[in-house]
């Protein structure tokens, strides 16, 4: 069956080592996705491909059916953060967010009550505050990046470690957030976190990527929390053998 | 424990992004170095016989010497508030190391000499000493006469970082110090006042044991000063910039037509909220006043060639300036670029507008030549249309090439960052091409043909402009995986 997200055949090469290798992977559209894996196994890159950020050496992403590489219209469909370097430091919060909506063309009243839904996760710090976003504090800047995403009811979402940065109330605060997004819309959402509690918590389907390629895929069941465990401390020592190997 | 910060401050110099670049830049800045270094050392060398040969009834130089010592050490202090950067070895990397203090402080005062500003001078003085000073004063006083300069130097030195680092937010006052020095200047030039005069009496005693204690002590006195305040800055909450309460200026029209215009307003608001970029407008205005050099001249200038040159210059200085980066001013979110919901024909055409309309206003300001001539007419309109329908689709193609990163809170004076062989080779085309254009009518005695012809060029290129949108698309979209990795890379 071909998903909303749909990878084939997908390698990226830095220096003869390959990073990503993903021969066929596919995301249903509705469901929450959760990505996980240690640091280096190639998230981001994977991320980077699906955003035609960077060019894999084979295969290709789609996006609804279209072929990121060759078409951009995928971008009026898909809200992304990945991190800073999506936001437009000089602007304010209110000019940036009014950027966004503006490309979606949605009016002022729908950005209003947009953000109106927001109040509470920006806890007074973002809007109205005559700052620009490079003077916000990192956690501030992230929820910027994050709401910025969602502006134009994409039917994509992608965020790369949504939680990192985040004060504990605020993590929680974003993870009902995105909650009750996968319950009250059908918008299909791609979320990589090194917390296991938050990406369990939501997400339907689980894939860890070691080392560029997957190496589990996982429906979500109440098991699903021990699992990841296990397998992120039995990782951890197998390299601990490793290197006592050599 | 110096010896370790040594070892730090070298690795941070060869390890930085300056030398790091290309070798086209580092063989131009190279050669520039070299050229002025030996122009200015054969200059100090010889200028015992320069000063003679101005005063031919000096029997001694020395006295004539100290009438222009005034002249350095102001026109110095002013340069060097302006231009001279000040070192900054990162206190914070060293503060919870076992390692006092006052040694950290004491190293980024010491190393702080090393210095441009301090090097050159030597130029001027120890030549002189040796080839002069020497002879007229005898050892003891010839070399007191050397020290009591070099301290001066320090002086400057220790005075300008103090007040750099003092104010380092009122830049009016070092614009004051400026206006001042230069009314001076101009007083000393009208006749009102001699500086010759001021200089020689308060240098007549160069070379005196009592003298060369002012120095000293002047400097010892700001070398404490400068010390006694980066002890009091020391920690770390003294450094969190007062964030300034931003701007709330709004281009309420241009925001109201779709998603080009506010991709206007985005551009604008980057250029006025930037230091790099508003020093990008400074020198804008300031260059449109270089066409006073050529019309007011017109001996000398005479024809249009010149003038041509001038009129493409300056209807398009802020095109060349500015767009020669254009991508690279947004490198730090050049992911979200490639992101957002927009096609990028759409970023382009925005690019381009703001081009069309920057040298719209310039043209506008060049209008101002008609007071000389009404040619100015003519030429700036002729000017203006190339720069519009050429030019500036020269600049966007170029700007897809752009892969480093421009750090936008830096003033542009002496700032390399970015630069790369191919900024230079550019503006060549930029600027050379409309005037041989315009040569190859004038050469025929037809000046008002070529004028004609820049024109026509201008119309026919902003008739293709579909094709070029397309072919800077294309390109575009070639280039921006591996441009987006060069953005990351910061």
């Amino acid at each position: 069956m071909e998903g909303i997200i749909s990878i084939n055949n997908l390698t990226k090469v830095y220096n003869s080592e390959t990073v990503l290798d993903i021969s066929s992977l596919e995301i249903e559209a509705g469901k929450s996705f959760g990505l996980v894996g240690n640091n280096g196994a190639g998230k981001t890159t994977l991320y980077r491909c699906i955003l035609d950020l960077i060019e894999p050496n084979t295969g290709s992403v789609t996006l609804n059916g279209v072929d990121v590489a060759k078409d951009e219209s995928w971008k009026h469909f898909t809200g992304s953060f990945i991190d800073e370097g999506f936001l437009i430091d000089y602007l304010t919060p209110d000019e940036y967010f009014g950027f966004i909506a503006k490309l979606h063309n949605w009016g002022k009243e729908e950005l209003a009550s947009f953000l109106a839904g927001y109040e509470d996760f920006f806890k007074g710090e973002i809007l109205s505050k005559k700052k620009y976003i490079r003077d916000l504090s990192k956690g501030n800047q992230k929820k910027v990046g994050i709401v910025g995403a969602l502006i134009g009811n994409p039917k994509i979402l992608i965020l790369d470690e949504p939680f990192a940065n985040l004060d504990p109330s605020t993590q929680y605060q974003l993870r009902d957030q995105l909650k009750k997004l996968d319950e009250e819309t059908d918008i299909t959402m791609l979320i990589s976190s090194h917390d296991l509690g938050h990406v369990t918590e939501f997400c339907q389907r689980i894939v860890i990527l070691d080392k560029g390629t997957i190496v589990k895929d996982i429906q979500t069941t109440s098991e699903t929390l021990r699992e990841l465990e296990n397998f992120f401390v039995k990782n951890g020592e197998e390299k601990v053998d490793e290197k006592e190997a050599l | 424990m110096y010896s370790l910060l040594w070892k730090h401050q070298w690795k941070n110099l060869v390890r930085s992004k300056y030398f790091s670049q290309g070798w086209g830049m580092k063989i131009l800045i190279g050669f520039l170095v070299l050229y002025f270094g030996l122009s200015f050392s054969l200059l100090g060398f010889f200028m015992p016989e320069l000063l003679q040969e101005s005063f031919p009834s000096a029997e001694v130089l020395v006295p004539i010497y100290a009438q222009f010592v005034l002249y350095y050490m102001l026109s110095d202090l002013a340069l060097r508030f302006f231009l001279q950067e000040l070192n900054v070895m990162s206190i914070q990397h060293y503060l919870l190391q076992a390692m006092p203090k006052s040694k950290v402080i004491n190293f980024l005062l010491g190393t702080s000499v090393f210095n441009l500003f301090n090097f050159f001078p030597l130029l001027f003085i120890v030549p002189f000493c040796f080839r002069v000073s020497v002879d007229e004063l005898g050892i003891t006083g010839g070399l007191l006469w050397m020290f009591s300069l070099l301290f001066f130097v320090f002086f400057n030195h220790f005075l300008a970082i103090y007040l750099k680092r003092v104010a380092a937010v009122k830049q009016w006052i070092f614009i004051v110090f400026a206006v001042v020095v230069a009314t001076l200047f101009a007083l000393n030039f009208a006749g009102w006042i001699s500086l010759n005069d001021w200089s020689a009496v308060l240098f007549a005693n160069l070379g005196q044991w009592w003298f060369f204690l002012i120095p000293v002590a002047l400097t010892t006195l700001l070398y404490l000063s400068n010390y006694s305040f980066l002890r009091k800055q020391a920690y770390i909450d003294q450094w969190r910039k007062e964030s300034k309460e931003a701007s709330t200026q709004e281009f309420g029209y241009l925001e109201s037509k779709g998603s080009i215009g506010v991709m206007i307003a985005n551009e604008l608001k980057l250029i006025l909220r930037n230091k790099r970029t508003k020093s990008v407008l400074v020198i804008t205005l300031l260059f449109s006043l270089y066409g006073l050099l050529f019309y007011t001249q017109p001996d000398m200038y005479d024809g249009m060639g010149w003038k041509v040159f001038v009129g493409i210059f300056m209807t398009g200085i802020f095109m060349i300036n500015y767009g020669q980066f254009m991508v690279g001013w947004e490198g730090s979110f050049f992911d979200g670029i490639l992101t957002r919901a927009y096609p990028m024909e759409a970023f382009f055409r925005a690019k381009f507008w703001l081009l069309v309309g920057s040298s719209l206003i310039t043209y506008i300001l060049s209008l101002g030549y008609m007071y000389f001539t009404i040619d100015a007419l003519w030429i700036n309109t002729a000017a203006f249309i190339y720069n519009v329908g050429v030019n500036s689709f020269v600049l966007l193609f170029a700007s897809t090439y752009q892969k480093k990163r421009i750090n936008l809170s830096k003033g542009s004076a002496f700032n390399y960052q970015g630069t790369s062989a191919v900024q230079f080779l550019v503006t060549i085309p930029l600027l050379v091409f409309p005037i041989l254009i315009y040569q190859a009518f004038n050469v025929f005695n037809k000046p008002y043909y070529g004028l004609l012809a820049l024109a026509v060029c201008g119309l026919l290129s902003l008739a293709f402009s579909k094709y070029w949108f397309r072919e800077i698309i294309k390109n575009f979209n070639e280039k921006k995986y591996r441009n987006a990795a060069g953005f990351r890379e910061g």
